[in-house]
């Protein structure tokens, strides 16, 4: 990239940014991001606190899982603000202005995805804040600092792929309603169903593949081997089956090449678009 | 990179949605220095053309340059064109302030950008409110400053008028010329001739996609061919004479007077005396630009049949 070229996008990443704080919508959905953190994570905390009380209890990192989970709660309002990065600006006809000040469409997309990308990732470190604020409280253990940072960091991995395929998404659909809808019916509905009838068909761990089951296997796995290795009681062993069994690292890659597949289509999808 | 004329040049432009034909072969150029009215009635095509010579739509054939390069080949396209167009939105909820910072900042150009602009068009005072409360003159006045923070050499608007007070279109007419005239480039497009007619030098006038006047208002005044309208004692007689000197322009009004276009009132006068027809009232048709444009882009004048 040129030195002028490096500099138009600085400026339109800039744009982004003043575009972003000059509205509610980044701290409108940061505000249940924290508040679902430090609730949950305290809830996570004091289950952690409740089982080592039993006579015979163990102290074990709930808490790193229930942050693990989290994370993919934080994910799902991170992929919602990318979606409205592009779509928001189709729905108030601001895209003609930002097209007509920007050099490229493909800038405008790199520009989103840097600035949008990097407010995922407050939306991360936020939920690592209070997710720890909340597991102390409730006096849970976090295991140890390695292993503490290893969760947060795979789950803000997690939280930026998710905004950035948000994006993709908003750049694809370019309709606002259709793009937020498409991203939450996936998660609830059509991603369930699809691992159902593959199991149904006795293809299992299928769903393990498909985006929320990579996207589970990478913000948990490091919490739930921890937790299995610990002195868990037979009850809740059973519980653990539930969770992805494919490897943090794959669950990243596969996380990692929807996000390319989708930025790209949504690339593609608009440049090709015509702006009426 | 761009040659800095201050050119566009629309050559061959073709676009369909579906199998709706909005362009076809449209062709004219535009020339700095001077203001161009861009005219034709509503769905005619202007807004597409406008939106393919921006870059925004992308043409199924023929090509639209601004300065000799496709607008997507400007690198700097807010330096070179500033448009205000009609779909053209605000984010409601942004200040019109932060809305110019965030497109400043976009363009490369310093925040007292924002303020000279905001003061330019008289949004000073209403900086602060948040453009989801601006009227629709505020919001052209608002599109405006957004379009002249990169102090564009070439300026596109689509029907600027439109929601403004008297008051802000006189303005607006001024500062077009104005701009105009240090040598850059204003594009017009407006529905209706009367709106821009003391605005702009040079007109191209577009009907179902394609182009049927380019050049200046001046010709299209003198183009028009001008005819005489005499309220004979005898209409048949009169046209009899006519069509013996082969004369055969001739149209029946409305309010029954024939309008005769070729010869002039003197000789009108003469072949009424020669068939002894009398004359009642003999006088030459003003020419009306606005019937003018309305020929050009129906094809039908007046209401009376053919003689």
């Amino acid at each position: 990239m040129t030195v002028l070229a490096q500099l138009i996008l600085a400026q339109l990443i800039l744009a982004e940014y003043r575009k972003i704080f000059s509205t509610k919508l980044w701290w409108g959905l940061l505000i249940p991001v924290a508040l679902t953190a430090l609730l949950f994570n305290l809830a996570g905390g004091g289950f952690a606190n409740l089982v080592a009380d039993r006579p015979g209890g163990a102290e074990l990192p709930f808490a790193l899982v229930t942050l693990g989970l989290t994370m993919s709660f934080t994910a799902t309002f991170a992929a919602i603000f990318g979606a409205l990065a592009v779509s928001s600006e189709h729905r108030h006809r601001t895209i003609t202005t930002t097209l007509l000040t920007g050099s490229s469409r493909q800038a405008v997309l790199g520009a989103k995805l840097v600035a949008h990308g990097s407010i995922g990732l407050l939306y991360a470190v936020v939920t690592v804040l209070f997710g720890a604020l909340g597991a102390g409280i409730g006096g849970g253990s976090l295991s140890d600092p390695g292993t503490f940072l290893a969760v947060a960091g795979h789950g803000c991995l997690a939280v930026l792929l998710w905004t950035m395929l948000g994006i993709g998404v908003g750049s694809l659909i370019g309709n606002q309603v259709a793009a937020v809808l498409t991203l939450v019916l996936y998660s609830l509905i059509v991603d369930p169903l699809i691992g159902g009838f593959l199991a149904a068909a006795d293809i299992p761990g299928v769903a393990d593949y498909l985006p929320d089951g990579a996207s589970a296997a990478l913000t948990t796995d490091i919490a739930i081997r921890q937790l299995a290795g610990g002195d868990l009681p037979a009850e809740l062993g059973v519980g653990l089956s539930a969770f992805p069994s494919v490897p943090w690292w794959v669950g990243g890659l596969l996380l990692t090449g929807y996000t390319v597949l989708l930025v790209g289509l949504g690339g593609v999808a608009g440049v090709r678009r015509d702006v009426t | 990179m761009h040659d800095g004329s201050g050119r566009i040049v629309v050559d061959g432009l073709t676009k369909s949605f579906r199998s709706v034909a909005a362009v076809t072969g449209l062709g004219f150029t535009v020339e700095p220095g001077s203001v161009t009215g861009f005219l034709g009635p509503n769905g005619s095509g202007k807004t597409t053309t406008l939106r393919m010579i921006l870059g925004l739509i992308r043409p199924d054939a023929g090509t639209a340059t601004v300065n000799g390069v496709p607008f997507g080949r400007l690198g700097h396209p807010a330096r070179v064109v500033g448009a205000v167009l009609e779909a053209q939105g605000f984010h409601p909820a942004r200040q019109a302030r932060s809305h110019l910072s965030a497109y400043a900042a976009a363009i490369g150009v310093p925040a007292q950008r924002v303020d000279a602009m905001l003061e330019l068009v008289g949004l000073g005072p209403a900086a602060a409110r948040r453009a989801g409360g601006y009227s629709l003159g505020m919001r052209q006045r608002l599109g405006l400053a957004t379009a002249l923070l990169g102090d564009p050499q070439v300026l596109v608007l689509d029907e600027p008028a439109n929601g403004m007070d008297p008051e802000g279109i006189a303005w607006l007419r001024a500062f077009l010329q104005a701009f105009a005239r240090s040598g850059r480039t204003v594009l017009v497009a407006s529905h209706l001739l009367a709106e821009i007619e003391q605005t702009v030098d040079q007109v191209v006038i577009v009907s179902r996609g394609a182009c049927v006047y380019d050049g200046s208002l001046e010709g299209l005044r003198r183009g028009q061919r001008s005819r005489v309208l005499v309220a004979p004692s005898d209409g048949r007689a009169l046209v009899a004479a006519l069509r013996a000197r082969d004369v055969t322009d001739v149209e029946q009004r409305m309010d029954g007077r024939l309008a005769i276009g070729g010869p002039d009132r003197w000789q009108i006068a003469h072949l009424a005396l020669e068939a002894g027809v009398a004359l009642y009232d003999l006088a030459e048709e003003r020419v009306d630009l606005e019937q003018t444009f309305l020929q050009l882009t129906s094809g039908q004048y007046g209401t009376g049949g053919r003689w």
